[in-house]
């Protein structure tokens, strides 16, 4: 193990680590991200591992299990280097095979490479699947290429090179001014400048400076920040030093501390490595890389899972040991945040991407993205498309190309309806809109937000009064309860979508709903509450016909609030093929076969079932 | 440089005022004799912000935004503040609509709604409530007894204050600040031949007796908080005010030579 006294020796042994590593050498990347562990990974390491140590091959392979390659929905994922062909749904079985073909003779598999949905054409390489086609990875782009668990591999491929040019080559003022040049805004949802945060908190007054990291991720179906701190954890961690020394390097003593979900095992394994490996090199703790007087360190801290958490008061407050819960921000954390010290907070991904920015230059990142967003955001793309998972994009890309080109379009028949944008708090936006780009400002003007990055494709089944009841549902759970309006309000916006969705929706429910969530919007404590009301005033905004069906037809349009839908059998198109009959829950579907049947209405618990299996549509659904 | 000592100039619904930046909206808005309605404020506690009948609109020319006035300082020159706006007036409303649903059964926020022009609500009242969340009970404990006897528990809908665990707790000691402080006066405080009883709490509190008179007159803890705390004659914690004011009186007599 190197101690790391200096420049010098950080770039001697980058070259050492280099010289060691044979570009040329076939590389096998199997995925250890969560997604794919969930689905067996774990077991096509190890048949990888022992076959490797067994066989003594003639060709020498390299194995590394490695972070988060974003294809989730297709996992575990296996991309065999240098051909950087990509296998899908890997099994352990199939692992003497990829050995035997693909590693000693170079032969592609076709059953185990990626099918497109839509062409129906196998694809071999990785970067040609239109999944990562159309995807810039910057951020994320070095997961499948190293070793979470191992600084060496990060420093090989340039790591901390960014730490050691911001020390030694740049004055704090000047990583600022970087910073702020290279138009970095903060990824966590606010979409704040961190260069402007960053310089206040270096001129606030204070006797330290906390440098805070948000890894507090809660919107559910979200894993952009879990990936990052799973797959890449040192680049969050040389991101988050950078931002120290700016911050408090000649003006006050720095500390860091990392907030991170309790439910993410993973990533707190993997982040607290990477913590104990740098402290070990001597890029944490006293004097970094030599740097006189520059010294700084991070402690972990668990969440306890209260989505509340993610608010950078709340979050505070509960590092003091104190409940989680907002305060007021009119004095900002800047400069009085944790122990009422300057305190600069950002996301994770944030600080992710402090090391490109300074290593490369602010004109090459605001090469990438729009006027107001620059560079790239992750996005955590789900729901009823063909491809799901996550997925890094410029800045300024449409949500279309997102919809369409990476995630493949809407899976089956179905149309497209909706993506809501910006996580539980964020809004539904329809396919009048799709052409909007990803963009801080241009996604608030229309009601959502960007948000951390879920993305989540509704389809035209889904009830948007449905949509707009299940995320209201999450936030009333996730709700601190502090003040009146979150805790009250949303609690009265739900009732009363209850009651539309049971069918006892009334006039004058739409202008209450209105008004109730202006209420929320405007008088809530905490951006959590003043962002709630977001699913319920976009989806009424864009899907006011579908709410007036609710209210005075006492219809769901989508078929999906049961009181309102009656299924029946037309009998001109039933085959009496008994199909319906057998799978019927209720055994509530008469008739003979080879004769129209019919439904009793008594008995139904309109399940659909029948309106699933029926292949002849005979089944409507009203 | 202090920078508290700098003077703002400040416009309140139209009236101009200059005040020491830092003073809040709401303090400088009652110096000019304009009243905004709080129900969470109280002058000897730190602002908690969280009842939200003080929203003011604030801008700078055509920017506008919505805060609460007990807790916002005034940080800028030219401020302008809008304390009734028609904005303000709706939020407001719907604001003490929820919580006239919440607590329809407090005789004080039936009073305090229909002064505000709401006399009724037709969101979904909920039965025997009479507590507002507003926590002045929590924060007095916490930050003038210096006790934190009671504190919340539960989240969102669920949110309730409480002694921990819902049970009896040293900690308290039956001394009724939270009984003075409640806005709603759903603290109940009892004293009973023997001892205080705090319902709400769940404590029972033995009452000391005056070693004068024998009458019960603060409760046990009370007394040894006292005594730890502050320089007091041992006399002066053991006897009850009418008592220790006979006392003097019989002495200033005797020193006088009656």
């Amino acid at each position: 193990m190197p101690y790391l006294g200096n420049p010098a020796q950080l770039s001697a042994y980058r070259e050492e680590l280099q010289a060691d590593y044979d570009p040329h050498q076939p590389y096998i990347a199997v995925c250890g991200g969560t997604g794919c562990l969930a689905l067996g990974s774990a077991d096509v390491r190890r048949a990888f591992e022992e076959i490797i140590s067994k066989n003594g091959l003639r060709i020498k392979v390299r194995m590394k299990f490695t972070g988060c390659h974003g294809f989730c929905e297709k996992g575990p994922l296996v991309v065999i280097h240098p051909q950087e062909t990509l296998y899908v749904s890997v099994k352990a079985k199939d692992v003497p095979q990829i050995i035997e073909k693909t590693i000693a003779k170079n032969e592609t598999i076709e059953s185990l490479l990626y099918r497109d949905p839509v062409t129906k054409k196998r694809i071999a390489k990785e970067s040609e699947v239109p999944f990562y086609k159309h995807q810039k990875r910057l951020v994320f782009g070095m997961n499948g290429m190293i070793d979470p668990t191992s600084i060496d591999d990060y420093i090989r491929i340039g790591g901390y090179s960014a730490l050691a040019k911001s020390l030694f080559e740049m004055e704090p003022e000047h990583v600022i001014a970087e910073v702020k040049k290279a138009g970095l805004r903060g990824r966590g949802g606010g979409g704040f400048p961190a260069g402007r945060k960053w310089e206040t908190c270096r001129t606030s007054h204070g006797d330290i400076r906390y440098v805070i990291l948000n890894g507090d991720e809660g919107d559910p179906g979200a894993y952009m920040d879990r990936s990052l701190l799973e797959g890449n954890p040192h680049s969050v961690l040389e991101g988050a030093i950078i931002a120290a020394y700016a911050i408090a390097y000649g003006v006050s003593p720095a500390e860091g501390y990392i907030y991170v979900r309790h439910e993410y095992p993973l990533a707190v394994k993997h982040f607290t490595a990477a913590v104990q490996k740098a402290r070990e090199y001597g890029l944490l703790g006293k004097n970094i890389l030599g740097k006189a007087g520059f010294s700084f360190d991070i402690q972990i801290n668990q969440g306890g899972g209260a989505f509340v958490c993610g608010e950078s008061s709340a979050l505070m407050a509960s590092l003091e040991g104190k409940p989680g819960e907002p305060r007021a921000k009119y004095i900002h954390t800047v400069h009085k945040g944790l122990r009422n010290q300057p305190s600069n907070l950002n996301n994770v991904e944030t600080y992710a991407n402090v090391p490109l920015i300074v290593g490369n230059g602010a004109d090459w990142y605001t090469s990438m993205g729009t006027e107001g967003s620059k560079g790239t955001k992750i996005f955590s793309l789900v729901g009823k498309i063909n491809n799901t998972g996550l997925v890094e994009v410029p800045m300024g890309i449409s949500l279309r190309q997102i919809v369409h080109d990476i995630g493949g379009g809407i899976r089956g028949k179905r149309k497209f309806k909706a993506i809501q944008t910006g996580g539980p708090s964020g809004g539904c936006v329809p396919e009048s809109m799709l052409d909007l780009p990803v963009d801080f400002d241009e996604l608030t003007k229309a009601g959502s937000m960007m948000g951390s990055g879920g993305l989540i494709v509704m389809d035209s089944d889904t009830c948007m009064v449905d949509v707009a009841r299940y995320f209201l549902n999450f936030l009333k759970e996730e709700s601190c309860g502090k003040c009146i309006p979150c805790r009250e309000g949303i609690k009265h916006v739900l009732k009363i979508l209850n009651r539309i969705c049971d069918g006892n929706g009334k006039d004058g429910d739409l202008e209450r709903l209105q008004e109730l969530g202006s209420a929320i919007h405007d008088a809530s404590l905490c951006a959590l509450g003043g962002t709630a009301a977001n699913p319920l005033l976009t989806t009424m905004k864009y899907f006011h016909d579908e709410y007036v069906a609710h209210i005075r037809e006492k219809r769901c349009p989508a078929g999906v609030c049961r009181p309102m839908v009656t299924y029946s059998i037309d009998a001109e198109k039933c085959t009496g093929c008994l199909l319906c009959a057998k799978q019927c829950p209720q055994s509530g579907i008469t008739g003979e076969r080879k004769k129209a049947h019919r439904i009793d209405h008594e008995s139904c618990i309109k399940c659909g079932l029948c309106y699933e299996v029926c292949k002849y549509d005979a089944v409507t659904r009203t | 440089m202090d920078v508290s000592a700098k003077m703002l100039k400040v416009t309140i619904d139209g009236r101009a005022t200059t005040v020491v930046a830092g003073t809040t909206i709401l303090d400088a808005a009652r110096k000019l004799g304009i009243e905004i309605p709080t129900l969470c404020y109280h002058p000897a506690l730190e602002p908690y912000g969280v009842c939200r009948m003080c929203i003011v609109e604030i801008g700078w020319g055509k920017r506008t935004k919505i805060v609460t006035s007990c807790n916002y300082p005034i940080q800028d020159e030219g401020l302008e503040v809008s304390t009734n706006s028609e904005r303000i007036q709706r939020d407001r409303r719907v604001v003490i609509e929820m919580l006239l649903a919440r607590c329809w059964s407090s005789p004080v926020i039936r009073e305090f709604a229909a002064r505000h022009g709401v006399y009724d609500t037709d969101l979904e009242k909920t039965e025997n409530e009479e507590c507002t969340l507003c926590g002045l009970c929590v924060n007095v404990c916490r930050d003038l007894i210096g006790q934190s006897a009671i504190g919340f528990e539960g989240r969102g809908a669920d949110r309730r204050a409480t002694s921990p665990f819902k049970r009896a707790n040293e900690d308290c000691i039956g001394c009724g600040a939270c009984v003075y402080v409640c806005p709603t006066g759903c603290i109940k405080m009892e004293d009973l031949p023997q001892e205080r009883v705090l319902q709400m709490w769940q404590n029972e509190i033995p009452l000391l007796a005056c070693k004068s008179c024998g009458k019960r007159f603060h409760t046990v803890r009370q007394l040894e908080i006292l005594k730890t705390r502050h320089p007091l004659t041992k006399f002066y914690v053991e006897t009850c005010p009418e008592c220790r004011e006979k006392s003097l009186a019989e002495l200033m007599l005797r020193r006088s030579g009656v």
